[in-house]
C-alpha cells in the first residue's frame, strides 16, 4: 500500500464535499419540482425526505459492497456518472411522471389519495435513483482514502462524513438563497449534473478506464441539451405574463381573456393567491376577497380613514376590493405583510400594488412576526395567509395568534380570515373558529363564500357581530355588498361558533395538518 | 304582470335578479323548484343540489341537479340525476341531455384516471418498499 499523499486525498475530499452538496440541493428542490402537481404540503415534504433518506441508506450499503472490490476508484467514477445522468434528466421526467398519477382537471377535494400516494410514488421514481448512487460515494471515497491515502478506517470515515456534511450545509443554503431564485429549477439541476459529471470525469481520469463511462457521459450530454422542466400550462384562455422562482415557491401571473389577472403559486389544483381586475371594487361572484369588504360596510356611521392590517397581502386583492367599495369620503390606509418579497415584486409589476403615504407594504415578513411590531388601533385585521397552497400556517391559527391579533385592533375592530374548507362542519374551519372565539371571548361567524369552497371567518373585538338576515347585516348602502350579504344570509350558509370548553389550537399543540387531512377525507366521503 | 299571477318560481327569480335572496327564499317557501333556484343563484351549490335531489321526480329539477352535480364534480350524483332527466326528457331537452352526457363522460374519465393513478402509486410504493427491504436484508448479512 502506498504512503499517505495529501494532494491525492484533496481531490477526493472535494468530490465528497460536492456530492454532499448535491444531495441537499436535490432534497430541497425536489418539492419544488413536484409542487405544481402535488402541492408542497408537509406530507409531500415528508415523502421526499423519506425517499431520499431510504435511497441514501441503500446507497451507503451498496457503496460498502462495491468498496470491497479491487477497483473502488472506478466504481466511484461510474456511480458519479450515473448520478450526473440521472440528475440531469430530472427536469424532463418530472411532468410525465407526475401526470402518470395526477390527471388533468382534478379538483383539490378529489385529490386526497392522489396527493398522498402519488407524491410518494413520484418521489420514488424521480429522486431515489440519483440519491441512491450518490449514497455510494461516501463509502467508496473512504475506502480509497484508506487504501491509497494511508488513513485508518476511522480517520477516513470521519473525514468523509465531515466533508460530506459540510457540503450538505453549503448545498442547503445555496439552494434557498441562490440556486433556485437565480437559476431556476432546470438550470439548478443541470448545474448539479454538470458538477457531478466533472467529478466523474476526474475520477475516470484517475482510474484510467473508459467504457461504461463513455456511454454515461453521452447520456449526460444529451440531458444537458434536452432536459427541460415543463410547468403545467395555463388553462385555455389564459396566458402567462411573468413567471419566476422565489425562495418559497414557483410564482406566476396569468391573464385571462377578459382581462382578469391571477397570481398563482406552484400552479397546483384550482387555487390562486390573488385576483386582479382593472377597476378596484368587488370581484365577480366566487372570490372570497369580497367578504373582506363587509365589515367597513357594517359600520356606516364611521367616517374618515379605514385602517387595515393584512397578513398575507399577496398581490393586494384585499385592498383593491375594500378600496373600491368604501363610501364616499372614506379612505383606505394600512399595512400589508407578505412573506414572499418576490411575490410583491410581481404584484407591483402586474397588479397595481403600490405603497402610498398611508399604505405600507412589509415584504419578507411573517404574519406572526408582524403582530409583534409596534402599532395598533387598526379597524380590521385580515388573515389571508396560505402556505403550500392548502395549508394554513400553524402560527397563524392559534389561540395566542388570535389574542395578539385582538390587541392590534381598536375596540369594535374586526378580524376577517379566509379559510379553505368544505362546508360549515369542516374540521379546519371549526377548529379555527373555536380558537378565535375562545381568544376573543365572543362568538364568531362562519360564512360560506358564494360559488366557492372557501369559508370566511368574521370576528369582532368587544362588540357583537351582526346576525345574518338581520337589518344590521343586510342594511348596506353598497349594492354589490348588500347582494353579497343577502346571499350569505340563506339558512345553511352561515353559522355562529360560540366559545366553549372544546380543545382549541395553541402554539403548543396545533395539529393543523391532521385537521386538513381529515377535511379532505370528509370531502371525499361526501362525494361518494 | 301582477304579482299574484306569477308562479312562485317567477316571483323568487325576480327577487334574485334584484339581489334580494332573503326575500326570494321567503317567497320560495316549500316550492322545490324555487328553493333550488334561489340557492343556486345565491351561490349555495351544495344546498341547491340537496334541494333538487329531494324532489327527483321533477324533470326540471333533475336537469338542475345534473348541471350542479357536474359543476361540483360529483360524478355519481350527476349520473343518477341525468338518468332521471333522460327518462322524463322530451325532444326539446334532447340536445341539453346530450351535452350533459358528454360532460359526464369527461368527468367520469377524469375520475377513472384518478383511480388508476392511485392504483399505480400503490403498486410502485409497495414494490419499492419490498425491493428496499430485500436489499437491506441482503446487505445486512455478514460477509462470507
Amino acid at each position: 500500500m502506498s504512503a499517505p499523499r495529501p494532494t491525492r486525498a484533496g481531490w477526493i475530499l472535494a468530490l465528497v464535499f460536492a456530492s454532499g452538496a448535491v444531495a441537499l440541493v436535490l432534497e430541497l428542490s425536489a418539492v419544488r419540482l413536484l409542487a405544481p402537481w402535488f402541492g408542497a404540503t408537509s406530507a409531500v415534504w415528508t415523502h421526499v425526505i423519506g425517499v431520499i433518506l431510504l435511497a441514501l441508506a441503500c446507497g451507503y450499503l451498496l457503496g460498502a459492497r462495491l468498496a470491497r472490490g479491487s477497483t473502488p476508484l472506478r466504481s466511484l467514477a461510474i456511480v458519479l456518472w450515473l448520478a450526473a445522468a440521472s440528475t440531469a434528466w430530472l427536469p424532463a421526467c418530472a411532468a410525465p411522471v407526475a401526470r402518470w398519477f395526477v390527471p388533468q382537471g382534478l379538483a383539490l377535494d378529489e385529490a386526497a389519495d392522489v396527493l398522498r400516494w402519488g407524491s410518494l410514488a413520484a418521489a420514488l421514481l424521480l429522486f431515489a435513483p440519483p440519491t441512491f448512487v450518490i449514497g455510494c460515494v461516501a463509502p467508496l471515497a473512504s475506502e480509497w482514502l484508506e487504501r491509497v491515502g494511508g488513513s485508518s478506517a476511522g480517520e477516513a470515515g470521519g473525514r468523509v462524513l465531515g466533508l460530506s456534511t459540510l457540503g450538505s450545509l453549503c448545498g442547503s443554503f445555496a439552494t434557498t438563497y441562490w440556486l433556485i431564485p437565480e437559476l431556476g429549477l432546470t438550470r439548478t439541476y443541470l448545474a448539479c449534473a454538470l458538477l457531478l459529471g466533472a467529478l466523474a470525469l476526474l475520477a475516470s481520469l484517475q482510474a484510467r478506464r473508459a467504457g461504461a463511462e463513455l456511454a454515461l457521459s453521452l447520456v449526460l450530454a444529451a440531458a444537458l441539451f434536452g432536459s427541460r422542466w415543463q410547468r403545467p400550462a395555463p388553462v385555455a384562455g389564459e396566458h402567462v405574463l411573468e413567471e419566476l422562482e422565489t425562495a418559497y415557491q414557483s410564482a406566476r401571473v396569468v391573464e385571462r381573456e377578459d382581462g382578469m389577472r391571477f397570481l398563482q403559486v406552484n400552479e397546483g389544483f384550482d387555487s390562486f393567491q390573488s385576483a386582479w381586475q382593472r377597476e378596484p371594487g368587488l370581484l365577480p361572484d366566487g372570490y372570497y376577497y369580497n367578504t373582506f369588504a363587509l365589515p367597513a360596510a357594517w359600520e356606516p356611521g364611521r367616517t374618515g380613514v379605514w385602517r387595515t392590517l393584512v397578513l398575507g397581502l399577496g398581490g393586494g386583492s384585499a385592498w383593491r376590493v375594500i378600496e373600491g367599495t368604501l363610501a364616499d369620503g372614506r379612505t383606505l390606509e394600512g399595512d400589508g405583510v407578505e412573506i414572499d418579497a418576490r411575490v410583491v415584486e410581481l404584484a407591483e409589476r402586474h397588479m397595481d400594488l403600490r405603497e402610498s403615504p398611508g399604505r405600507r407594504v412589509f415584504a419578507g415578513l411573517d404574519g406572526r412576526t408582524a403582530l409583534a411590531a409596534p402599532g395598533a388601533g387598526y379597524d380590521q385585521l385580515i388573515v389571508d395567509a396560505y402556505a403550500n397552497q392548502v395549508e394554513i400556517p400553524p402560527q397563524l391559527a392559534t389561540l395566542e395568534f388570535f389574542e395578539a391579533a385582538a390587541r392590534k385592533l381598536r375596540p369594535g375592530g374586526w378580524i376577517s380570515a379566509n379559510v379553505g374548507g368544505f362546508g360549515l362542519a369542516d374540521p379546519v374551519a371549526l377548529a379555527l373558529a373555536r380558537t378565535a372565539a375562545r381568544a376573543l371571548g365572543a362568538r364568531v361567524l362562519l360564512l360560506c363564500v358564494p360559488f366557492s369552497r372557501n369559508l370566511a371567518l368574521v370576528a369582532r373585538v368587544g362588540e357583537p357581530l351582526p346576525e345574518p338576515g338581520s337589518a344590521a347585516f343586510l342594511g348596506i348602502a353598497h349594492a354589490g355588498l348588500a347582494r353579497l350579504a343577502s346571499q350569505v344570509s340563506l339558512p345553511g350558509t352561515w353559522r355562529f361558533v360560540e366559545p366553549d370548553a372544546e380543545p382549541v389550537l395553541t402554539d403548543d399543540h396545533v395539529p393543523i395538518e391532521r385537521l386538513q387531512e381529515r377535511s379532505l377525507e370528509l370531502a371525499a366521503q361526501a362525494r361518494r | 304582470m301582477i304579482g299574484s299571477q306569477q308562479s312562485v318560481l317567477e316571483q323568487a327569480a325576480a327577487e334574485c335578479r334584484a339581489g334580494h335572496y332573503v326575500e326570494a327564499w321567503a317567497i320560495a317557501g316549500s316550492d322545490a323548484r324555487a328553493r333550488t333556484y334561489v340557492r343556486y343563484h345565491a351561490g349555495d351549490l351544495e344546498g341547491a343540489l340537496s334541494e333538487a335531489r329531494a324532489a327527483a321526480a321533477d324533470p326540471w329539477l333533475s336537469s338542475q341537479a345534473t348541471e350542479i352535480a357536474l359543476a361540483l364534480h360529483r360524478g355519481a350524483v350527476a349520473e343518477a340525476s341525468l338518468a332521471a332527466w333522460a327518462a322524463a326528457g322530451d325532444a326539446q331537452t334532447a340536445l341539453a341531455i346530450e351535452a350533459a352526457q358528454r360532460d359526464l363522460g369527461e368527468l367520469r374519465a377524469t375520475e377513472r384516471a384518478a383511480q388508476s393513478g392511485i392504483r399505480r402509486a400503490h403498486w410502485i410504493n409497495a414494490l419499492a418498499c419490498a425491493l428496499a427491504l430485500l436489499f437491506l436484508l441482503r446487505c445486512a448479512r455478514p460477509r462470507a
